[in-house]
Parts: C-alpha cells; structure tokens; sequence
C-alpha cells in the first residue's frame, strides 16, 4: 500500500483518537463511556502497529513524528499513578515506618550520637559556666528566655509589668480568649519552624551527608546551650516541663530525620557493588519514607508544643506526662509493626 | 531518532506496555525554569490570598488566623509541588503552562513517593544563598539559584536535577501533534511503459525519498523542484535506460520521478483510464493561447486535464502560483507534463508553450 492510501485509511482513525484524547482531557477519567475507553484502548494499540509500519517504510520524520506524539499523549492519558487508598496511610504510619525504623537503626544510632553527643556536652559545659552561652547565643536572646521561664512567683513580676503589653507574651490564663488564639498561632509557627528544618536536614544529607553532619550537631549545641544556660539561672523546672513533653516527639523526630540524611549520603559514598544512581534510588526511596514520618511526628509535636507545654499546670504532672509520651514513643518506634 | 547514532540528543526511548517504542523529548533547564517561575508567582498570589484571609478572619479570630497563614507557608513550601505533581499526572500549573510532564525514566507515570522525594531534595538542589552572603538581606536568603541542579543537569544524559536522580524521573515536553497537509498528485500519474525499462529496480528507499518529496513539493518553487530533482530523475533514467530519450525526461525531472514512483510501487487500485488520443490533439493544440487560469483553458486542453482531474487536484493547481512565486504558465507546463507523461514525436512535452 501506498504511504497515501495509508494516510487516506488511517487519518480518520487519527483524528477520532486526538477526540478521545481530547474529551477525556477535558472531562476526566470517570465521564468516558465504556464504549470511549474499549475504543482508547485499540486505538493506542493501532497506534503502536502505525507507528512502526511508517518507520519500516521510511515514510518520513514528520509523519512518523505526528503519530509518535499521538501515542505519546494517549499512553500518558492513559495510564495514571495507582489511586492511594486512605489506608494505605494508616497503614505506612503504624506497620511500615517503625518497620523502617528498625531495620536502619544503624544510621538512626549514628544520627543520635550527632545530636546527642554535642547537646550534652554543650549542656554539662554551660550548666557549670554559664558564661560559655554568650559564645552561642547573643546576649539579647539570652535574655528572650529568661523572660520566657521566668516563673511569675520568682520575683520576675517586674519583667512581666514592662512586656504586659508584647505580643510574645503568653497568656496562662485558660479563660483569657485570647489563649487559644495565640497557642494556635504558636502551633502554625512550630510547624513551619521546625518541620521545615527537619525536611533541611534530610535533604542536605544528598550532598553526602555533609550538611546532615552540620544541622545536627548545629542544633545538638544550640539546645544543649539553652538547656545549660536556664538550668543554671534556675528556671530549671519551667524549661524542663515544658520541654519533656513535646520533646519526646521533636527530639527523636529530628534524630530520625538526619538518619535520613546520613542514608542518602551513604547510598552515595558507599554504593556496594550498584551504580551511585541505582544505589540512590533504592535507598533514597527508603529515605524518603522514613523522613515522611519523622515529619508527620513533628507535627504532633507542634501541636503538643502549641497547645499542651505552654499550659499553667503543676510541674510534676506535665514530668509524669512527659515520661508517659517517651514511653509511647519508644514503644510505638522498637514494637508497633512487629510480625507476631 | 535513534540514541544509537545520536547518543547527545534530547530523545528518549521508552517502550510502552502496548510494546511500541516511543520518543519522548526531555525538557530542560529553560523550560523547567520558566515553569519554576509562573508555579511561584503562583504560590505567591496564593500565599497573599490567604494573608488576606487571615486578615479577615483576624478581626475574630486572631491567632488562629496567624497560625493558618504559618501553616499554608509551609504547605506552599514543601506541599504545594508533590501534591501538584501527584495528584495531577506530573503537572504542576506552571509545568502545564509550559507544557511539560514529570514521568518516570521508563515512561511510568510519577508514583506519590517519587514526587515526594523529588520535591524534597529541591532543598539540595538550591543553593542556599545564606551561606554565601550571611550579612545581606533575608531576601536573598530565600531566593533559590538552582546551581547544583544546573550542574547535574548538565552531566547528566537526561538533563535530571539531583532530586531526578534519586526519584528516577524525568521531565518531557508534551508536543502537540500536528499533521502535514495531505498530498495529492502521485494517484493521477501513469506509470512508465514496461517494454521500454531495464531489469533495474530502484530500492525502497529511493522511492521513499521520491514519495517524500513529492509530497513537499508546494514548498518550494516550481523551478528550484525541477532542479533539486534533476540529479536523481538523470541517474535513474541512466539506470532505466531511458538513456536515448534522456533529453525529454531530463526537461522535467519531477514529473519523471513521479512516473517512476508510481511505476515500482505496488497500487492496489487500478488507474483511471485516460484518452490517449484527446492527448495527441491536446498536444496538438498546443498554439492556443495560454490562460492564467484553468477556467479557461481551451476546451481540448481543459477536457483532458479533467479527465485527469478532481477537485483536490484543482485546488492544489490554483493554490500553487499564490503558495509559491510560480507563474500560472509554469503550472500549466507541471500539470501538461502529470497530464501527457509519454514520449511523443513531436518534441518533448508541452513544448507548445515554449518558455523552456
């Protein structure tokens, strides 16, 4: 046959395809009739067979060009990403990242260490001169929170009558209207705040680990400073029942989220025996889903943070509910998802 | 198209589920841009939509209303393309606008994790500013130069940013397919007389390239196609042996390779049946006057164009001279040369018109 009875049978056929394309481009998947898919779906398989009668004969670029792209838009038309079923989330938080977790405790231990290591360190140097914390902070965020933890019965009335009016002073009293007001603008801060820096963490851990290794020994020291510096002024009590809660999420959270990190970098360091890229992807994938639920957990250390620790209750209380928070966080890490 | 000769090209094979090998073409780091740029003026005119809101909604409810705009910073931040990219087949609006797609390397559509990673790694793929200029504004802190994505795009084969690399994915551009113009002429051409060839046969490559050409022919002038032709219609009247007559089928040379086409291609309907002898007088009447227009043409003259000719071959006929630079005459000589493709005694074809 003729390249111009080819065109002459098959041109209508075309055009009935860049249709279907068309329609279900503009209608979506689920306005097709039955009839419109069965006829997608021979047409794209016609498509394939055209396209290599065409290239066989020689029968030009442009024509061979015009059906390639045909077949292209149907086959991405065609074929979507498998739809997520809402379990399949549920699923991934309670069996399939503490599964994760396990099996890269190895990278997790090490991200520990990097954070841990440096925090305390930092925390026993500064409790026993608290003049090491002018050389990590600057003196006026020093004093930001001191007036943060100063309890009101220690003689920090005087600092609270000067800022009654600024906005950063947090209400306790749980009458007042505006303290779920400002505890809810606290939550969205704490998840901008600290998922993003999470998130930094993980991806930087691409440039083989090296940016990894520096947020987190960057954070280890900037919160083992301020732990030093207010367990030495004395508001030891305050800043720990505030911090033991939520921190049982957020501390871990940003361990496992430079675990993370230090997997990306390793794939690339040590590929053992794969291409960098194989190796890249596989354990990047496994990365990734170990970072997604670092974050999810981040969240509800925000919300923890935002609306629990801030709240004016005994101290021993919030110790005994921050010990009940570690305590599920640890056995939600080493036993959920365990084969029976 | 094939990577095997072309290996630095922007082609990409990939081989679908109905087993046909298509070509995609990768995007690159122009175009990614550009989309880069429209999804954040974007996610800008969405991030002051909702400060507005929040201003609204802040006369009763304050810090609520703070912490909303905090958090729809953050899913702007990290949310905004792997939720676009997924829910959406690999487009994010401006990735629509430029008209790419976010596809797997084997032509797999974007799974949720791969748009996940590919979206967070954007993080490595910034330059962070900060670090260079730790003393300037907070404005450039935040401004994005993609410079390690740049770099990897240029070594890798598929122009893939770092995130690309850990996701496996790729970026193509969607081109519309556009077809060309249907061609007209070969269905109306005889075929070269059998007793007068040798036993050479061109090959199928010759005759596609003839085909091929052929089809083009609107696009270039009457003249210059007469000329691109000449070369291949000499060597294969040479190798048909039509080396005696070479003069008369060398005066035409794109008519000639239409015969020839038509004569080596196997047709699978028969020829419509011409009137030879209203040929002769039509040659013969040659002296009449030359018309610009085929209307009115002199009778013998046009009766024997319509007897070859249908509408289509009419249009094509009065859409050359204004397609091309062509003259009206030259048309005529083209379509005297379709109309009477044998040899005649009397001197070579149309050569009543003269203006050879």
């Amino acid at each position: 046959m003729t390249r111009t009875e080819f065109l002459q049978q098959r041109r209508p056929v075309w055009h009935e395809f860049e249709a279907l394309v068309e329609r279900k481009q503009r209608l979506g998947a689920r306005r097709l009739t039955a009839d419109d898919v069965q006829q997608f779906s021979r047409i794209l398989r016609e498509l394939g067979q055209d396209l290599a009668v065409i290239q066989s004969r020689d029968w030009g670029p442009s024509l061979a060009s015009y059906v390639n792209n045909l077949a292209l838009r149907g086959h991405n038309a065609l074929y979507a990403a498998p739809p997520t079923r809402g379990s399949a989330i549920f699923e991934f938080l309670a069996v399939g990242f503490p599964r994760l977790f396990r099996r890269e405790l190895a990278y997790i231990g090490v991200s520990a260490l990097l954070f841990c290591g440096p925090m305390g360190v930092t925390w026993a140097l500064v409790q026993s001169n608290p003049g090491y914390a002018q050389r990590i902070y600057p003196p006026e965020m020093l004093e930001g929170y001191d007036q943060m933890y100063a309890r009101p019965d220690e003689g920090a009335e005087a600092l609270d009558e000067e800022h009654a009016g600024d906005e950063g002073a947090s209400s306790s009293d749980p009458y007042d209207p505006s303290f779920g007001e400002q505890r809810a603008a606290m939550a969205g801060f704490y998840v901008q705040h600290n998922v993003g820096i999470a998130l930094q963490c993980f991806a930087r851990g691409l440039l083989l680990g090296i940016g990894t290794v520096y947020t987190l020994i960057y954070n280890g020291i900037a919160i083992g400073g301020v732990a030093g510096y207010l367990l030495a002024r004395g508001h030891g009590e305050s800043f720990l029942s505030f911090v033991v809660s939520h921190g049982a999420f957020e501390l871990t959270a940003i361990v496992i989220a430079g675990g993370a990190g230090l997997m990306l970098g390793d794939a690339l360091l040590h590929p053992r025996g794969l291409s960098r890229s194989d190796s890249l992807r596989r354990r990047g994938l496994d990365a990734v889903k170990i970072a997604g639920g670092a974050a999810v957990m981040l969240f509800v250390a925000a919300l923890i943070e935002a609306f629990w620790s801030p709240a004016d209750i005994d101290a021993n209380i919030k110790y005994a509910a921050g010990a009940t928070l570690w305590t599920c966080v640890g056995l939600y890490l080493f036993l959920s998802g365990r084969d029976a | 198209m094939a990577s095997a000769e072309f290996p630095i090209s922007l082609d990409l094979r990939i081989e679908t589920p109905e087993n046909a090998r298509l070509t995609c073409q990768v995007a690159g780091p122009t175009w990614r841009g550009l989309a880069y740029l429209i999804d954040s003026f974007f996610r800008f005119a969405i991030f002051v939509l909702g400060l507005m809101l929040a201003l609204l909604l802040s006369l009763s409810f304050a810090g609520i209303s703070s912490g909303l705009v905090l958090l729809l910073l953050f899913v702007l931040e990290w949310g905004y393309f792997a939720g676009c990219e997924y829910f959406w087949q690999g487009r994010t609006p401006g990735k629509w606008a430029c008209g790419l797609r976010v596809v797997h390397e084997s032509g797999e559509p974007l799974s949720w994790w791969g748009a996940v990673l590919r979206n967070l790694l954007r993080v490595a793929d910034t330059l962070p500013l900060m670090l260079v200029f730790p003393d300037q504004s907070a404005l450039l802190a935040v401004t994005p130069i993609y410079g390690p994505a740049l770099i990897s795009m240029l070594l890798t084969t598929r122009l893939q940013r770092l995130g690309d690399l850990a996701a496996g994915t790729i970026v193509i551009h969607e081109v519309k397919p556009t077809l060309d113009p249907p061609p007209i002429i070969l269905n109306k051409i005889e075929p070269l007389p059998r007793g007068e060839l040798s036993g050479f046969r061109p090959s199928r490559r010759t005759l596609a390239v003839i085909d091929r050409f052929l089809a083009r022919r609107p696009a270039v002038t009457h003249r210059r196609g007469h000329l691109m032709a000449a070369p291949l219609a000499r060597e294969l009247a040479e190798k048909l042996s039509h080396g005696a007559e070479l003069s008369q089928y060398a005066k035409f040379p794109m008519a000639y390779l239409a015969q020839v086409h038509v004569t080596f291609t196997p047709r699978t309907e028969p020829i419509e049946p011409k009137d030879r002898s209203r040929n002769m007088a039509a040659s013969g009447a040659q002296g009449a006057a030359r018309q610009p227009s085929l209307a009115r043409l002199s009778p013998a003259r046009s009766a024997a164009t319509q007897a070859i000719a249908e509408p289509e071959f009419l249009e094509f006929a009065e859409a050359v001279p204004s397609a091309t630079s062509v003259a009206p005459s030259e048309v005529l000589d083209f379509l005297e040369v379709v109309d009477s493709p044998t040899p005649r005694d009397d001197g070579p074809p149309s050569a009543g018109g003269g203006t050879r």
